[in-house]
């Protein structure tokens, strides 16, 4: 887990442009400011192009926080 | 029975009371009786519609998980959002469409008349249908199991508290609350009544006091002294603020006495500092449902037009839809899309923006942010209270035509010759106080429970005595029920 947090960590630095960002598996939309409805589709297609493959929109319809996203890269991952 | 009726201030005490007596087994089955009752209490004669909405999705939301052949699981998904979709078209929007077109064909030079209905408008429709709808799309996703139990089932769309008005529940916070058993819990219940209590106070001593001014002016003066429309614009924010906030209060404190916790749907949206931000906190419950079933789906659909393109696309299209959820009316419409434009515009000047927020103290930037977001919300609520797009442009005509005569006119007849003016911009202080207060204050119930007793105490009786000498206390609907 810690492998994709370190990959995961620049990406949302710097789609959200706020370079304070720590990642961990509570954090979600409601802590990071420019984590919008907007960004989100972009961190979205970033994540994808960084891990190489692509999403189903049921893995990502009902992420609350990161540690749901990084329990899907996990396994899509492995 | 509406919150503020004094049918409902007998009838809610007597569930609550009954409530606690009764075994707990039993309870849920008391609250689904309620909730039949509150129902009934408005217009008995819609009961067979919403029956026939619980038992179609229940009907659909069984055979979907019976099976797994996926086309019987999508055909078993558009009966159940179709025939609900349906319902609420044919009650809510029917009349809309049929006199769109006639205006459309009467500039073509066809004279038509279609038949329109008068039949009234069933409490809770559009909040109850989005509820199945999102049900329904959770138990084809495999979001969750699809209920077994039609009495669970049918109190999950009935639950009295959240009925008229939200708010819009969501499959996995609701339903399993619902199967749980709730015991007495005396924190838990004095802080439901706390809140009820806050509830009713933001209704009868704030938003009932302003829309006295806002309901003259724009029911009867809407073409006259451009300051008094001003002055009903700005009003009407913190009157349909304190009006649909107070009624959500009034439901989750009532709903936290049962031991039920419902959705939280505004998070002080006055103190935004963008449009994106704004819509993150007002109406949370709305946004959120349409964030996750049309926004999201759409803009992961077409993201291949590239960001920028899809962005702007499903931004116009959930606003679009959000405007319409409100009211069938072309000026709730337009609402949606003014807002829509205001968010694309906020998305394409994100690099602008952030230029401009490193050259400023962050304060100055958040406090331009806030001002400009609040005054673009009240210039956009003006097609939002107006109901007509002609009226909305006097309104907006007059604002831009005061003249200092008509501040004068304006001043000498609401603030030299009577306290309401005056009252009424207390009261809304004391609103933004708390606001303010509560968004500050990480915990608020800890907070709050540092005050020592014999104050929190005075807090109380002065907060009652204000509702009893200061609230207006005439029967006013929530304006939310309406749609």
């Amino acid at each position: 887990m810690q492998d994709i947090i370190s990959r995961l960590t620049p990406i949302m630095r710097r789609v959200f442009n706020d370079p304070n960002i720590v990642v961990n598996n509570e954090l979600s939309a409601n802590d990071v400011e420019k984590w919008t409805s907007m960004t989100n589709i972009v961190f979205i297609n970033e994540v994808e192009k960084e891990f190489g493959f692509t999403f189903h929109f049921t893995e990502i319809m009902d992420l609350e926080n990161v540690g749901d996203l990084l329990k899907v890269i996990k396994n899509k991952t492995s | 029975m509406v919150f503020n009726s004094l049918q409902y201030f007998i009838f809610f005490p007597s569930v609550a009371i009954l409530y606690f007596i009764i075994p707990v087994k039993q309870r849920w089955k008391l609250l689904l009786l309620a909730s039949i009752i509150f129902y009934l209490s408005f217009d008995p004669k819609f009961f067979a519609l919403v029956l026939f909405s619980i038992l179609s999705s229940f009907y659909c939301g069984l055979k979907s998980d019976e099976t797994t052949d996926k086309s019987k699981k999508k055909l078993f998904l558009y009966l159940s959002i179709w025939s609900n979709i349906l319902v609420l078209c044919i009650f809510k929007y029917y009349n809309f469409f049929a006199e769109s077109a006639q205006g459309l064909l009467n500039v073509l030079g066809l004279d038509v008349s279609p038949y329109l209905l008068n039949i009234g408008f069933p409490i809770g429709i559009s909040f109850y249908t989005f509820q199945i709808i999102g049900y329904s799309l959770d138990v084809y996703y495999g979001k969750c199991k699809a209920e077994k139990t039609l009495g669970i089932y049918s109190l999950y769309i009935l639950y009295f508290p959240k009925l008229q008005e939200g708010p819009i529940e969501k499959t996995k916070n609701l339903l399993p609350q619902l199967r749980k058993e709730h015991t007495f819990d005396y924190e838990r219940v004095t802080s439901g009544l706390k809140l009820m209590g806050w509830g009713l106070f933001k209704k009868l001593v704030i938003a009932d006091r302003l829309a006295e001014f806002v309901n003259f002016y724009f029911d009867t003066q809407h073409e006259s002294n451009g300051f008094q429309a001003l002055i009903a614009c700005y009003f009407f924010i913190f009157q349909l603020y304190a009006d649909f906030s107070g009624y959500i209060d009034m439901a989750r404190g009532a709903s936290r006495i049962f031991g039920i916790e419902l959705l939280k749907n505004f998070n002080h949206p006055l103190f935004s500092i963008s449009l994106t931000d704004f819509w993150k906190k007002w109406h949370i419950s709305l946004y959120e449902f349409l964030y996750q079933y049309v926004y999201n789906p759409l803009v992961f659909n077409k993201r291949k037009w590239g960001n920028n393109k899809s962005i702007i696309f499903t931004i116009f299209i959930t606003l679009t839809i959000s405007g319409l959820w409100h009211g069938a009316s072309w000026t709730f419409v337009i609402y949606g899309i003014l807002h829509a434009i205001g968010l694309i515009v906020e998305y394409l000047l994100t690099p602008f923006r952030e230029k401009m927020r490193e050259k400023v103290p962050l304060f100055i930037s958040r406090t331009l942010g806030m001002l400009l977001t609040f005054n673009f919300v009240v210039l956009t609520m003006v097609f939002f209270r107006s109901g007509s797009i002609e009226k909305t442009w006097n309104i907006l005509k007059a604002i831009s035509e005061i003249k200092k005569t008509e501040i004068g006119i304006y001043v000498f007849n609401n603030i030299g010759t009577s306290w309401e003016f005056p009252l009424s911009i207390l009261f809304i202080m004391i609103l933004l106080s708390f606001e303010y207060l509560q968004m500050k204050t990480d915990n608020y119930l800890s907070f709050h429970k540092k005050i020592p007793l014999l104050v929190r105490w005075l807090i109380y009786a002065f907060f009652i005595l204000v509702i009893i000498f200061f609230g207006v206390l005439t029967k006013h609907e929530f304006s939310y029920a309406q749609f």
